[in-house]
């Protein structure tokens, strides 16, 4: 299998069978649909997403000293499967391979598109949020990896709370999820060109009009 | 602040997430798109925090071994860069010397600093072909992120100027003979005493003399008559004939006749400079004057400048000259033509009518160009002749229609056999050149208001004069 090598524009290059992440996402699709009997829809959806996630320029192994992803990781395996038994074990399993071959990154979006075969899961509401603090150690655990990891976790963490939250109290304000998707949207983007702004003043480089 | 493509990727997958909640009606997938959005956004922070400190932390320096260089020398540029502690980003340096300067590829020119480490280093070969003066622009700073998803440029750094000079002759020799000569330059004081301006001597009164002349003071202190006699000070106008032909080409790179003439003339400017005298000048190339600048006394600085920039002709164009037409072929010509047959008969009236002096330029121009702008001039013209010994016929013309009307004429002669590009390989014949070019120049020299001198590189000139003396002991000895 060759290797896939990032494309221009990345001081750092890694090395990673892109080929393998697709096998295995296809071979993640097939053990899901023989299980669960899942609709074509999804199984495309997922199939795509590990594409996607498996194109991501940067592929970073797993670090032994991110206990928190693996903390994460077992943590949402064990609410899944204790949930919804074999299943959720599986989706455990698919997180692990495909934080292995891809990131931390792909694996969070995996685990939420997978969260698409637990509708029941979601209704309850309680263990969803437990599965979705599992999936936001994933997230927070990548600070582990800067001169400051406690700062930018608790950084992470606070801004994803406050964009969660901003979520259900959209939808509960204006029932349509396609403004409530837009304002998240246009927050995110608001705040991103701001640090931006912010980053070119700083640095001297904005021109005197 | 550059997202590059990962950034981009990463946000297409929170994008996507957000495209398939809408679509799928499941809102819950939009809590995955904003934990990728916050994921985004703290690893934006943390750049920005990360890159402010290391900008604060960060010495970059660019510096140069000397400020002076001459064309065409290599010199090692250094470039070093130093972080008071070590920083999170990857950091790559980039060094910037001037466009001009060649001899460095990127590679060589660009400085990285890992992760964890804290100063590095980094020579730059450099090559300066072109004379001038030049300065670095400052470093470019590149500092990437260690998940690789933003990328920053600046530029910081110390900008080092450098003095890239012409190379000019060393150890040029002014003399006769092979003798150095000493020359000054200043005030001229004229032959002449009359009432002027400056003060001169006190002598006693004599009967005649002008009753204003009489000083007082020194009468009051003599109890006698005394006149002061005044110098006047004479301001000559200054001619600088420059040749430039395709034979003052000749010579080692920055060492030909022309620079070794041309190092001389720029002196003679800065002395006519002082003494504040009008100063003209006349390049004079193959097809005759190239350039001509009247005399004046505001001009010194574009003279120089015209020396600087003057380069030998091409000598395409002296060999284009057809031979045919030169006078010395006519004459020769002529003098075969002394039968009686009719062949002869008919050709020599033709040849009847040649003239001592050509009339087209392209065979005489240091003489057209001196006959045509300096002959006419008042006797305070100071012709100042800069060629070497190729035409030595037409340069005794040109001395001769120069110093008409009372005008003097310097001559600064470069014999052609101290320049040739293959070295002195044979001494005896150079030292018989060299006499041969010597007897030339008493000739011009012993002329009324003339002075020649020989310049060149001192040093081939000293082995030349050594030859001719070995071969003097050698024939005593034999004697």
């Amino acid at each position: 299998m060759r290797c896939f090598r990032p494309a221009d524009g990345d001081a750092r290059t890694r090395e990673g069978p892109s080929s393998c992440s697709i096998l295995f996402g296809r071979f993640v699709e097939k053990v899901l649909h023989l299980s669960l009997n899942i609709t074509g829809t999804k199984s495309r959806a997922i199939h795509s997403i590990t594409m996607a996630t498996a194109a991501a320029e940067r592929i970073t192994a797993p670090d032994p000293r991110q206990w928190l992803a693996v903390f994460g990781i077992l943590y949402v395996t064990t609410v899944l499967g204790v949930i919804k038994g074999l299943a959720g074990v599986l989706v455990g399993v698919g997180l692990v391979g495909v934080w292995y071959l891809s990131s931390l990154v792909g694996a969070f979006v995996f685990g939420n598109i997978a969260l698409l075969l637990f509708p029941d899961v979601i209704a309850l509401g309680f263990p969803f949020a437990l599965v979705e603090a599992g999936f936001g150690c994933l997230l927070v655990s990548s600070a582990s990896r800067t001169d400051s990891p406690w700062r930018i976790g608790a950084v992470t963490g606070g801004v994803f709370i406050l964009l969660a939250a901003l979520i259900p109290i959209g939808l509960g304000l204006f029932e349509a999820s396609w403004f409530v998707a837009l304002c998240l949207v246009v927050v995110v983007a608001v705040l991103a060109y701001g640090l931006h702004r912010y980053e070119r003043f700083t640095m001297d480089l904005v021109e005197a009009s | 602040m550059q997202a590059t493509r990962r950034y981009w990727t990463i946000a297409g997958l929170g994008m996507f997430l957000t495209g398939l909640a809408l679509l799928l009606a499941r809102p819950f997938l939009l809590l995955g798109a904003a934990g990728l959005a916050a994921w985004l956004l703290t690893k934006q922070y943390a750049f920005v925090r990360a890159l402010t400190r290391t900008v604060e932390d960060l010495t970059v320096e660019q510096s140069v071994p000397r400020e002076r260089v001459a064309t065409e020398t290599e010199t090692t540029g250094r470039l070093r860069a130093e972080l008071a502690s070590a920083s999170p980003l990857d950091i790559i340096i980039e060094a910037q010397p001037p466009v001009t300067a060649t001899g460095s590829t990127r590679a060589n020119r660009t400085l990285t600093i890992e992760r964890g480490t804290r100063e590095a280093m980094t020579t730059v070969p450099l090559r300066w072909p072109v004379a001038g003066s030049f300065s670095f622009d400052r470093p470019t700073i590149t500092a990437t992120d260690t998940d690789g998803l933003f990328r920053e440029q600046l530029v910081r750094g110390s900008t080092p100027e450098v003095i890239v000079e012409a190379r000019t002759p060393s150890d040029i020799h002014i003399g006769t003979g092979g003798e150095r000569t000493m020359q000054a330059y200043g005030q001229h004081e004229s032959a002449q005493r009359a009432s002027g301006l400056d003060p001169g001597e006190l002598r006693e009164y004599i009967p005649g003399d002008a009753a204003q002349r009489i000083d007082w003071k020194a009468t009051a202190r003599m109890n006698q008559p005394y006149v002061r006699e005044y110098e006047i000070e004479i301001d000559y106008t200054t001619a600088l004939v420059f040749d430039h032909r395709s034979a003052m080409g000749r010579g080692n790179d920055g060492e030909t006749k022309l620079d070794y003439a041309r190092q001389v003339a720029l002196a003679f400017v800065d002395s006519t400079r002082e003494a504040d005298d009008p100063l003209g000048y006349y390049a004079v190339g193959e097809t005759g004057c190239t350039d001509r600048r009247e005399p004046k006394t505001s001009q010194y600085e574009l003279i120089k400048r015209r020396l600087r920039e003057l380069q030998p002709m091409n000598s395409d164009k002296a060999q284009s000259r057809d031979s045919s037409t030169r006078p010395s072929t006519a004459r020769r010509v002529k003098a075969q033509l002394t039968g009686t047959d009719s062949f002869d008969s008919t050709l020599r009236p033709y040849f009847d009518t040649v003239v001592s002096h050509n009339d087209t330029p392209q065979d005489n121009p240091l003489f057209e160009t001196v006959r045509n702008h300096l002959a006419q001039r008042h006797n305070s013209l100071l012709t100042v002749l800069f060629t070497d010994d190729t035409y030595q016929a037409e340069v005794r013309e040109t001395v001769q229609i120069a110093r008409r009307n009372g005008g003097r004429v310097l001559v600064f002669l470069t014999p052609s056999v101290l320049f040739d590009p293959g070295g002195l390989t044979d001494l005896e014949a150079a030292y018989d050149r060299y006499r041969r070019f010597e007897e030339s120049r008493r000739q011009i020299d012993r002329l009324d208001r003339v002075s020649a001198f020989e310049v060149g590189p001192g040093d081939r000139l000293d082995a030349v004069l050594s030859s001719g003396r070995r071969r003097r002991s050698d024939a005593r000895g034999a004697e």
